[in-house]
């Protein structure tokens, strides 16, 4: 167990370094650069300010530069955003990310289990079908269709919440947390409805229950672990999933937090922000697979580790 | 001992009675599946009205009405839909915009299926190390934050359709590659496989001939799952202003100006939302018949 564990750690590595590699080159490749947009710059401004971030250098001594400060944990200047570096953006705007990304995933985790739980124990009833539909609605209509939507009925014409914004009231979270912990619950409804099925008609719980264990404890104790494990494996791609929903939820709702910076910065090539923003998500991406496949591990004992 | 009053009928029938292949078997089950059947025709019919629709209209998708800017949906003006900012009749707008989204759907799915059976069927046929290697780049691949990868692709590629749905295909690829290599090595100990090695049959030919027809089944299944999400990755892109660009339109660019206006004119939200959610729905229901369909054991 341990040397898996740590085998799977070092694994992180040669799997970042790919993942920086591929982005390096990939943003090096489009065409423009960070100052071709700029028209008022003269050609030689342009040039200095290329040989003042060593845009100039050939592109494998740029790369070389680049990972020699990653492994020092210094992610270079941000090219648009004058005065601040790719750390000082990250730092600004991650919290924030962070908390809406968490808030997100506890909702979906808590909401999505419940629902998928009782559904499974009450097939056919109107929780059952509730469940169904929220399971299809979450999957089917996109957020960025409901995101709006909960704005136009919530804020706009019941009043009820704010319509954007953040930081000012716990109220601002509602409408964009739920927005972006719609399309997981969806996913978690259906994977634990499906598993608890399997779950209760199980030998072991059968055993627990004829050995005269309330229904209850025979849920609680005995179904739910082996029904958790589809849950527990989904965790990875949710995360991607919150990180990618952020991006459009944090548009839509005015949320200050990084998912905008990202996609700003690759239109105007800010290069040195987007390999920030790709490094530190995939690398979250990668810590909650891992997590999940080390909480599979100790959940399942049917897993091996070769 | 054999009663020939009983046996006779029965092999009569069994001899009358035709092979079927798994591809119609399952095509019976479909057709047996009342949702799926509807979400088929819903989705035909949305495919017609967005490819010939248009030509019965009587406003182009560019055409400005400045008689009628921003006008709610009204039936006088002929409007059904009403109209954007630019006095651009909305349903016309939208039925245009389905035809790039349907589009980007179809072919996106249509290169990463081309990409992911030829990589999949290719590493389970070979096997050993070659396996080994193709199977660890798919794994690093699969921990990649790929919407960061699209969006990179989108701006390599400056952000022209036709590159757009490239981009997509080229990131969705991975699990379609996994099912058809757990396929192909399935299939690679079954006797015809060995037969036609023995006949003096080439790899590269057994694996086009027989072990690429063979995965059709799950195959069929994952892309019809492809395609709503390949869909919906556009409308996402297209949303936060990285895929398709004005003039042209697809379903992500009315949603995006749509979300904009929605406090005045929340028709340009819900008419081209309404259109996607529809065919996301559809498509979902299809791929959960193709499903039951194709493996009805896993009901």
């Amino acid at each position: 167990m341990l040397r898996y564990v740590i085998r799977r750690c070092i694994g992180v590595i040669p799997t970042m370094f790919v993942l920086m590699t591929i982005t390096f080159f990939m943003m090096r490749l489009s065409p423009g650069g960070p100052f071709s947009t700029n028209r008022k710059a003269s050609a030689e401004i342009i040039a200095n300010l290329n040989r003042h971030f060593h845009l100039d250098e050939p592109l494998w001594q740029q790369y070389l530069r680049y990972l020699w400060g990653v492994l020092q944990f210094d992610f270079g200047p941000s090219y648009k955003m004058r005065d601040y570096s790719v750390a000082d953006l990250l730092i600004q705007g991650f919290p924030t990310s962070l908390k809406l990304g968490l808030a997100a995933i506890l909702i979906s985790t808590l909401v999505g289990v419940t629902l998928g739980t009782l559904a499974a124990l009450r097939r056919n009833s109107w929780i059952d079908y509730g469940a169904s539909t929220v399971g299809l609605v979450g999957i089917a209509v996109p957020n960025f269709v409901l995101g709006p939507l909960w704005q136009l009925l919530f804020g706009v014409m019941w009043g009820l919440l704010p319509v954007a914004g953040w930081g000012q009231s716990w109220t601002q979270m509602i409408l964009p947390v739920v927005s972006l912990a719609l399309p997981n619950i969806a996913y978690i409804v259906r994977l634990t409805r499906g598993s608890m099925i399997e779950s209760i008609r199980s030998n072991h719980v059968r055993t627990a229950r004829a050995k005269g264990l309330g229904e209850r404890l025979a849920i609680w104790r005995h179904a739910l672990i082996g029904g958790l494990l589809p849950v527990v494996a989904y965790l990875g791609p949710a995360t991607a999933g919150i990180i990618t929903g952020s991006i459009v939820v944090e548009k839509i709702f005015s949320v200050p937090g990084i998912g905008r910076y990202f996609v700003e910065a690759a239109l105007n090539r800010d290069y040195t922000v987007v390999m920030g923003v790709t490094l530190l998500y995939g690398f979250l991406i990668i810590l909650c697979n891992l997590f999940s496949d080390i909480v599979y591990g100790v959940l399942d004992p049917k897993v091996r580790y070769e | 001992m054999s009663d020939p009053a009983l046996d006779e009928p029965l092999m009569a029938e069994l001899a009358a009675r035709k092979g079927r292949s798994q591809l119609q078997d399952a095509m019976r089950r479909f057709r047996a599946n009342p949702l799926a059947v509807v979400s088929l025709i819903v989705l035909i019919a949305i495919v017609l009205a967005c490819f010939l629709g248009p030509y019965f209209l009587p406003f182009g998708p560019d055409d400005a009405d400045f008689e009628l800017i921003s006008s709610p949906p009204d039936f006088a003006s002929g409007h059904y839909f009403g109209t954007d900012e630019l006095g651009r009749d909305l349903l016309a707008r939208t039925l245009v915009g389905g035809r790039v989204s349907l589009l980007i759907g179809a072919l996106a799915t249509l290169v990463s299926l081309g990409i992911g059976v030829l990589y999949g069927a290719i590493s389970g046929f070979v096997g050993k190390r070659t396996d080994a290697l193709m199977m660890r780049t798919v794994d690093i691949l699969y921990s990649m934050p790929y919407v960061f990868f699209v969006i990179m692709l989108t701006t390599l590629f400056e952000r022209s359709i036709v590159m757009l749905f490239i981009a997509i295909g080229a990131v969705q690829w991975l699990t379609i590659a996994v099912i058809v290599r757990g396929q192909t090595l399935s299939l690679k100990g079954r006797e015809f496989i060995e037969a036609a090695r023995a006949g003096g049959m080439r790899d590269w030919s057994i694996i086009r001939k027989h072990i690429v027809p063979n995965t059709a089944g799950p195959v069929i299944v994952y892309a019809s799952l492809t395609v709503p999400e390949v869909i919906l990755g556009e409308s996402f892109l297209s949303f936060l202003g990285l895929g398709v660009q004005e003039p042209d339109t697809s379903w992500g660019v009315l949603l995006e100006i749509g979300a904009e206006k929605m406090g005045t004119e929340p028709w340009l939200l819900l008419v081209p939302g309404a259109f996607l959610v529809t065919t996301l729905f559809a498509l979902n229901f299809i791929a959960d018949g193709l499903r039951d369909a194709f493996d009805p054991n896993e009901r």
